[in-house]
């Protein structure tokens, strides 16, 4: 009886683990093909000379990757976008966030005004910069009338400084809206007690609020770089596939070695970039477990 | 557990799928390249009658003879027809013009043509012969003018009735009875492209509505009684009908071959490539006196309405079985490339080239090769014709095809112009092969300037600091246009690609740059060129710069103008070469073709005598035997007979240039050494990718519309072709 009962048991277990591979098996091979195959194609291209010859060559075109001027002139302005841009459109979004958590006149007009670059089109973005920021534009009228000489704001090393501008100009607002719930997650008691014992706005913020904001930090950080990526968009509408050296990103190194079939150089460098993110992410990770361990318990 | 095994089996097995290198179209080869069981084959032959070179387009079918208009020459052609049984023609009286339309019905031959006067007016006639092709009548237009066709319209197809004739128009039908009179005037409700008779000689027509702006295209049985459409059937890609025959209503002519039409269907029973019929100018308009049985008129190379019937019968669906096939691939076809193919396709009994377009709908799209190249999907020729080599040379695309040529037969580096040949190598190497060029430089005017044997850079600028303000720098005057004709040409003096460099900072550039700023500014309401301000510039000796399109009779024109002081000087360069070619059909080889002997013996085609002296070559063809006879025109100073055996009178055409009209003359000896020397000295067409022209361009127009100054557009330029040249390195 025992072992009818057993035999009966594994059958079913059995029938529900077929079953339950078959429910499966339209995800798994949504992400076999559309991931984890593309990722392996990325690794051969990487590790032939091109597409058409398709001959083995090891890891030469990571060697060669690391000569390529182009390359290091990609990654070191992107290096420094990011840099710039994350940081800032961190620290500028929660600086926002306080000031409006705060009881202020029209706090939901000032919500609403700093939210809306979210909804406007790529298209109308690029359209609205080069109107300010053409050699004709609004921002050189001003110059002018200042006394001073018309500037090709993006054909010189101004161009990063319009870009940030660019990006946190269209980010700040929902890194602020994040900003904004997490300040309100922030336990009414604990803030309580420290003006109870007299401790100053500086002490709370440093030493309560931005522990209970580590993990939102942690994530507008992840986001923020993620767009700091996708600022190539805007750029490539502003000025092209070939910009300023200022401007060129290693997304124009991507998208152009696509479009001229440099595959290998493609391949390499998107490695090369994959590998440097997951550095970045774990280190932030590694930062965030440490600042609020004690927060989540 | 037994579930984590599987998904991790999966996962290893996706890694290696690509690791391998397998041949999912990872750039490796399809394996199956011979031909199988083709369908829709029918074989041609051309039957040739001496007695009638010209035959008319229009062609009708009956009782067992192929009745048409032909003779010595279309004009005055006569009224003929050919035995289906025999194939021998019968010629008889003479038709008045151009047969528009004929059709033969109740033993009586209708012809409808046009004759024009000397001084262009037109006139029609209805003309009658009976079947021993005598004339037997002749009836007047003016009733069907007056009652059924306004403005003269020709009917554009005869349709025999029960009692009479259907003349029928875009718009209109006119029944009438035998004598022409017009009994019924019919307005059709959508005009109509073309009819047809049926296989029960019902009269059908082809017409197209937009419908939500999609057109569609459809067939429709005409009433005769009252002019409406019957039954209309929606036929896709139809462009257009011939009369049905055998159990086939209609027969509809399609981009790939002949449909027939049965009941609301339409199917296959023709395809022009498996056939090797050329259908590239759309001449196929076949009458079919049984479905295995057609023929229909073709021109041929010569003199003008040199026609020959093309009899087309059913053949041997496996008349191609194991046949190597040989793609041959080319960005958007085109004509003279589909008839070579159809030729070569006839008479190799080893190969049959397919032939395959990247673009789809005919656009210029390199990101299409780009993708079918990474694919793995590389034909065995490639049509370099329109897509630009510089990408693909250094990637190992194509094979180096010197040893090809030297273990020719026939063929030989030495049959080709030495300088020309030279310029068609890259780094040394034959990538690609080309049947023909274009070449273009400067001339200057010789009363200003001595320049005479080339110049470098400094002995240019020398000489354009002699320019003064009341000078035309060109003939089109603008910086843009200055720029076109000038810089362009010159830009692989300042982009190294294989040295990974580039100098558009240097002083050279730069002064190029305030040169082609002496121009006009574009003045997109101006109305364009003032000949006579031209003229005038001219005949002072104050236009400077010449473009020089690469005929001999534009030299001579140029020359003419100049009061014969008109200098080849070309463009400015260190290595004295004068003239810039640009190749128009080009041809390469891909690197691991499997058919590379196949893929020879079709490239090769374009390399001989037969090929570069025929009109599908456009361009000075790079042999030199056929550039001799090329030439012979231009040169002649007596009268001669060509291979045609036709007569040659030395160049003495009326010729228009910068408002000056003139006749021209045979070049002169010392024009001939010239321009031969011109031919003797070129360079290959700076051939970069469009992108850095489009740089280039982008950033020049800033300056001269005044946003820049030199220094900062050189520096720019500078800046972004560098990232161009250090991406690709």
């Amino acid at each position: 009886m025992e072992k009818k009962k057993k035999s009966n048991y594994k059958r079913a277990k059995r029938r529900a683990r077929i079953q339950s591979f078959f429910f499966l098996l339209p995800s798994l091979l949504g992400v076999l093909i559309f991931f984890v195959i593309p990722f392996f194609i990325v690794i051969y291209y990487s590790i032939i000379d091109n597409p058409i010859n398709t001959e083995f060559v090891g890891f030469n075109n990571f060697k060669n990757i690391f000569k390529n001027e182009s390359f290091v002139t990609a990654s070191k302005n992107t290096a420094i976008f990011s840099l710039i841009a994350v940081p800032g459109s961190v620290i500028l979004s929660l600086l926002m966030a306080m000031v409006l958590d705060k009881n202020i006149p029209f706090k939901s007009q000032f919500r609403t005004f700093f939210l809306s670059p979210l909804m406007v089109p790529v298209a109308s973005i690029v359209l609205i910069w080069r109107v300010l920021f053409d050699h004709h534009g609004a921002i050189n009228d001003i110059v002018m009338a200042f006394g001073g000489k018309p500037v090709d704001w993006l054909q010189t090393s101004f161009s990063q400084v319009v870009i940030v501008i660019l990006f946190l100009w269209k980010n700040l607002g929902y890194n602020m809206i994040l900003f904004m719930a997490a300040l309100n997650a922030i336990p009414q008691d604990v803030t309580e007690v420290c003006k109870l014992e007299f401790a100053g706005e500086m002490k709370v913020f440093f030493k309560i609020k931005l522990r209970y904001l580590s993990s939102t930090i942690f994530f507008v950080s992840l986001i923020s770089l993620i767009n700091s990526f996708k600022v190539f968009r805007e750029i490539y509408l502003l000025t092209g596939e070939y910009p300023y050296s200022s401007l060129y990103m290693l997304q124009h190194f991507m998208n152009n070695t696509f479009a001229s079939m440099d595959y290998q150089k493609l391949s390499a460098a998107a490695i090369i970039m994959a590998i440097v993110m997951t550095v970045i992410i774990g280190i932030l990770f590694v930062i965030d477990n440490k600042y609020s361990k004690d927060i989540e318990g | 557990m037994k579930l984590k095994r599987i998904v991790a089996f999966l996962l290893i097995l996706s890694m290696c799928l690509p690791l391998s290198g397998c041949k999912l179209g990872f750039g490796g080869d399809k394996d199956d390249d011979k031909m199988s069981i083709t369908t829709g084959v029918y074989d041609s032959k051309e039957l040739v009658f001496e007695k009638s070179p010209a035959i008319s387009d229009t062609l009708f079918l009956s009782d067992g003879k192929l009745f048409f208009v032909g003779g010595k020459e279309e004009a005055k052609g006569k009224v003929a027809y050919m035995d289906m049984k025999t194939e021998e023609i019968e010629l008889g009286d003479k038709i008045k013009g151009f047969c528009n339309s004929m059709a033969v019905v109740d033993d009586s031959m209708y012809v409808y043509s046009t004759e024009y006067d000397a001084e262009g007016k037109s006139k029609n006639y209805f003309q009658v012969y009976d079947t021993d092709l005598k004339k037997t009548g002749e009836f007047s237009t003016k009733q069907l003018k007056k009652e059924s066709f306004k403005n003269e319209e020709i009917p554009v197809f005869m349709a025999p009735t029960k009692d009479g004739l259907a003349l029928c128009s875009s718009e209109v039908i006119s029944v009438t009875d035998f004598e022409l009179n017009v009994e019924n005037t019919l307005k059709l409700d959508t005009y109509v492209d073309k009819f047809a008779l049926s296989n029960k000689n019902e009269l059908y027509a082809f017409y197209s509505e937009n419908k939500n702006e999609v057109y569609k295209s459809y067939v429709a049985k005409v009433n005769l009684s009252n002019g409406k459409f019957e039954d209309p059937i929606e036929i896709k890609d139809m462009e257009d009908i011939a009369n049905g025959v055998d159990d086939y209503t209609l027969i509809i002519l399609k981009d790939d071959g002949l449909y027939g039409l049965k009941g609301k269907e339409d199917k296959k029973f023709l395809d022009y490539n498996n056939s090797d019929i050329d259908n590239s100018e759309n001449s196929v308009h076949p009458v079919f006196s049984d479905i295995k049985t057609g023929y229909y008129p073709k021109y041929i190379e010569g003199g003008v309405s040199q026609r020959v019937f093309i009899k087309i019968t059913k053949g041997d669906d496996q008349a191609n079985a194991n046949k190597k096939i040989i793609t041959v691939g080319s960005l958007y076809g085109g004509g003279s490339l589909e008839k070579k193919i159809v030729e070569f396709n006839k008479k190799s009994k080893k190969y049959r080239l397919k032939l395959v377009t990247f673009s789809e709908d005919g656009e210029d799209d390199l990101n299409a090769v780009n993708t079918a190249f990474s694919s793995g999907d590389i034909p065995d020729v490639i049509d370099f014709s329109s897509i630009p080599i510089s990408n693909y040379a250094s990637k190992g695309l194509l094979e180096d095809m010197t040893s090809y040529l030297e273990n020719d037969s026939e063929l030989n580096e030495d049959d080709f112009l030495e300088s020309v040949f030279e310029a068609m190598k890259i780094d040394g190497k034959l990538y690609t092969v080309s049947s023909s060029f274009n070449l273009t430089s400067l001339i200057i005017d010789g009363s200003r300037f001595d320049n005479k044997d080339g110049w470098t850079y400094d002995e240019f600028f020398e000489a354009m600091d002699k320019v003064q303000k009341d000078d035309m720098i060109y003939e089109l005057n603008t910086k843009n246009e200055i720029f076109n004709v000038l810089v362009l040409k010159v830009l692989d003096d300042f982009i190294d690609l294989n040295e990974g460099k580039c100098s558009f900072d240097s002083d050279n550039f730069k002064k190029l740059l305030e040169f082609c700023n002496k121009g006009k500014k574009e003045d997109p309401n101006g109305d364009g060129i003032d000949e006579k301000e031209l003229k005038e510039k001219v005949k002072n000796h104050q236009m400077i710069l010449f473009d020089f399109m690469g005929n001999p009779d534009g030299y001579c024109a140029s020359n003419i103008v100049l009061n014969n002081k008109a200098n080849i000087v070309g463009y400015p360069n260190e290595n004295g070469n004068k003239g810039r070619v640009e190749f128009n059909i080009s041809f390469g080889m891909y690197s691991k073709s499997k058919n590379k002997e196949g893929a020879w013996e079709f490239i090769r085609e374009y390399l001989t005598d037969d090929f570069q002296k025929s009109s599908d070559n456009y361009g000075i063809p790079t042999r030199k035997d056929t550039f001799e006879n090329y030439i012979k025109p231009y040169i002649a100073k007596k009268k001669y007979k060509n291979e045609a055996d036709e007569e040659i009178s030395p160049m003495n055409y009326e010729y228009g240039k910068m408002g000056f009209t003139f006749k021209l003359h045979p070049l002169t000896d010392e024009e001939e050494e010239t321009y031969r020397n011109l031919v003797d000295h070129v360079e290959r067409d700076p051939a970069l990718d469009p992108k850095v022209k489009d740089i280039i361009s982008e950033e020049v127009i800033k300056y001269f519309n005044g946003d820049r100054d030199v220094d900062e557009t050189c520096k720019v330029l500078q800046n972004r072709i560098n990232t161009y040249i250090n991406e690709i390195k």
